[in-house]
């Protein structure tokens, strides 16, 4: 009997941090040593990006065997959840994203905050629905285990480092800093605080420019208006770009031109750009919330800050720029950081086997 | 660097601001502030400070030194410290995320998005769709159903985006009204310290604005006038069946909403007027608008009124009283004098008007008016209010005795 592995996401969009966690769990289970579990690999969403057509199928024409194995990658309210639960497979796992809280969207959109809302409540129905439960973050897992969910495990997600070769040559000492944030243009991104960030970097060095790379999120569009009005009454208008969604090549040409990588982010379940920023030796800093995996990911690597003291945080991006002695010895320390992100190792511990032995164990729903 | 930026008119709180922090560092700084002198008399205590915001990782590097540089150099930019809290403070968004919306978005989209579920084709109630007949009536049900779906999508967007708009809108209305009432007060403040000789709230256009303007039933132009007319209707009727009324013995005005029979009533003279309310905000308002005149209470249920004490109790807006409506009659009877004057008004919102007040308290004229007859009262007119819904009354009674 042929044995699936079905991957099934809410959305599948290009540049998104859980699309290519998909694309790399695929091609993992496709090629040896891990094709041993199953023969044919299928990827499912219920909102598929035009330029996604040929990667994922609508979620609606999923019709599992009892024999496949089901991955359902979790961080909002979808249809397919209910189908979800009712399928017959042979294992069932849960990865889990993380949902925005609703409350981040209520200014901008009922519609996102209630999907969101929703999410929350359906999750908790969630808890005995599945053979194997992943979070992306012990911060993550904390949640989830609130929702009554036991033995879950933590799988930090699967993203391509950049090449060595892609780094980024050390910055000019004396230069006005180029700030960069990769990330949706999404509420809880804290892009509001970084431009606040960068009226007082601009204090001192007036050609300093803040690059905020990422597509706008559904129904963000208010939110995408209050940043431009800010950034106008703050007089910084002409130094804060909007890039739009950005191609991979064009994503590594911000991260080579930028001079340090700032995160203001107020609630993340894991954050991906930051070990991106890493891989290109550039220098982090983020915000550290106490609704965030932020400080988890950075893992004694990078700045962080404990409260959003514009004028200080300014400073230390100052000095992360020009300062050389402080700068070479944060980008050592995110060198390690980086080195100990290894996927095949993450996806073998923490997926192939877990999957392996719940296999194994000889759950049949 | 040179340049002013402008204050924007509606200054809130940050988004950030409304999520809880790590309490015990967040705490401390809170209260330390920032600011050039502040921060270089300061000297190691504002170092723990920072190492308290900062964590930094690198290798053969002393973050202490490096902090120490930073602070240094903080302290000799010498930020003022209004400045950086009015850049913390400064936010567009539209409507505050804590803010009590009164609508479920999570509910809401679980209705429109969950599937109906697909009839069962094996039960007896579809015995007729046998066989292929069954396959079609389900494949019909299927495309039908997703055709629905697709072409209700901008319509469910369309219907959150008016839910949302109008959540701003009642937002922004009550910073207005904020902001006013702010100004108001300035008013006060202003004319008290000038010993202005003349505080009639009735000579005072801002005054006479208020009470009628600023409050959020502003009622349109045509009902306007008929409340209006009503208004000095009831009150010359009270004046002709209680002359010591307002003079001898209080009026009462249980929560005058709009304020349109207050100012009726100290146009014509009653000094001791009183106007008990259920909303705090209008409560103050009102308190701010006639003071001197009217003694603003919260008391709306007359607790602490002695019985037999009022020339008359008068209810312009009975909807908003949440009340067992038959007790209400018996409290009013209970607290008027023998001849004391009860008045009730029933609103239920504009004739063709697409939306209706919640009331809270519904009542029948019928009902009321028989109420009132069998427990001591003289009904001494009732009508229909004109441009008002359908059920909408007023009624006028007296007291036996």
């Amino acid at each position: 009997m042929t044995r699936r592995l079905i991957q099934v996401a809410p959305g599948v969009n290009p540049g998104d941090a859980i699309t290519n966690e998909i694309r790399i769990i695929d091609r993992y289970f496709c090629a040896a040593p891990f094709n041993d579990l199953v023969d044919a690999t299928e990827v499912y969403a219920e909102h598929i990006h035009s330029d996604l057509r040929d990667f994922a199928r609508p979620a609606k024409l999923c019709r599992p065997a009892p024999g496949d194995l089901v991955i359902y990658h979790y961080g909002i309210a979808a249809r397919i959840t209910e189908s979800v639960r009712a399928w017959r497979c042979a294992a069932r796992v849960l990865v889990y994203h993380n949902i925005t809280p609703a409350y981040f969207y209520r200014p901008y959109s009922l519609y996102v905050a209630g999907r969101l809302e929703r999410a929350r409540r359906e999750l908790r129905e969630l808890r005995n629905c599945f053979d194997l439960v992943l979070a992306d973050s012990q911060f993550n897992r904390a949640e989830l285990e609130a929702c009554g969910f036991a033995d879950v495990r933590v799988m930090p997600v699967l993203f391509t480092p950049p090449q060595f070769s892609d780094r980024r040559p050390p910055a000019r000492a004396g230069s006005a800093p180029r700030m960069l944030f990769v990330g949706r243009i999404a509420p809880n991104k804290g892009h509001a605080d970084l431009i606040k960030i960068l009226y007082y970097v601009r204090m001192q060095s007036p050609g300093a420019k803040l690059v905020l790379a990422g597509a706008v999120a559904a129904h963000a569009e208010l939110y995408l208006a209050e940043l431009q009005a800010l950034a106008r009454s703050l007089d910084v208008a002409d130094a804060v770009e909007f890039t739009g969604f950005v191609a991979d090549e064009e994503l590594a040409r911000l991260y080579r031109e930028a001079d340090v990588f700032v995160s203001a982010s107020a609630h993340e379940g894991f954050c991906v750009p930051l070990l991106e920023a890493m891989g290109y030796d550039l220098p982090v800093i983020a915000y550290r919330s106490a609704h965030s995996a932020v400080a988890e990911t950075m893992a004694g690597a990078g700045v962080l800050f404990d409260r959003l003291d514009y004028p200080r945080v300014a400073e230390v991006i100052q000095s992360l720029v020009n300062d050389d002695e402080l700068r070479a010895g944060v980008i050592a320390r995110q060198r390690e950081r980086i080195q100990r992100h290894d996927n095949r190792k993450i996806f073998e511990r923490d997926l192939y086997d877990a999957l392996k032995s719940t296999l194994s164990v000889g759950v049949q729903r | 660097m040179a340049f002013k930026p402008y204050r924007p008119l509606l200054v809130i709180r940050t988004l950030y601001s409304e999520i809880p922090r790590r309490t015990c560092k967040a705490g401390i700084l809170l209260t330390a502030g920032f600011g050039g002198p502040r921060l270089s008399g300061a000297g190691s205590n504002t170092l723990d400070k920072m190492e308290q915001i900062f964590e930094i990782h690198a290798t053969d590097v002393d973050t202490r030194e490096v902090l120490e540089r930073i602070e240094a150099r903080v302290a000799q930019r010498g930020y003022d410290p209004a400045e950086v809290e009015w850049v913390r403070q400064l936010s567009f968004t539209p409507v505050p995320p804590a803010r009590e919306y009164g609508f479920d978005p999570a509910g809401v989209t679980e209705l429109f998005e969950r599937p109906v579920a697909a009839p069962d084709f094996n039960s007896p109630k579809f015995a007729r769709f046998r066989g292929p007949l069954k396959w079609v009536a389900r494949v019909l049900f299927r495309f039908f159903s997703n055709l629905h779906d697709k072409l209700n999508q901008n319509k469910i967007h369309a219907f959150y985006n008016v839910v949302h708009e109008l959540i701003a809108v009642n937002y922004r209305h009550e910073r207005l009204l904020e902001r006013f009432e702010h100004l108001q007060r300035e008013n006060y403040a202003l004319r008290d310290r000038a010993g202005a000789a003349d505080l009639n709230p009735n000579n005072d256009s801002i005054n006479s604005m208020n009470a009628n303007d600023t409050l959020d039933t502003l009622p349109l132009a045509p009902v306007a006038a008929t409340l209006e007319s009503l208004n000095r209707e009831v009150v010359a009727t009270l004046r002709g069946l209680v002359p010591g009324a307002g003079v001898d013995h209080p009026v009462v005005l249980l929560d005058d909403h709009g304020g349109g029979l207050a100012r009726e009533l100290t146009h014509a003279g009653l000094r001791q007027l009183r106007i008990n309310c259920v909303d705090a905000r209008e409560y103050l308002q009102l308190h701010h608008n006639l003071p001197g005149v009217v003694r603003a209470e919260p008391d709306v249920l007359l607790a602490g009124q002695d019985d037999a004490s009022l020339a008359a109790v008068l209810i312009p807006d009975l909807g908003r009283f949440s009340v067992e409506p038959n007790a209400l009659p018996e409290l009013v009877l209970r607290k008027l004098i023998p001849g004391g004057v009860a008045y009730f008004r029933l609103q239920r919102g504009l004739v063709g008007a697409p939306f209706a007040p919640v009331l809270r308290c519904d009542a029948d004229q019928a009902a009321l008016r028989r109420l009132c007859e069998s427990i001591g009262f003289r009904i001494i007119q009732e009508s229909r209010p004109e441009g008002l819904r359908e059920g909408s009354f007023d009624l006028l009674a007296q007291k036996i005795g």
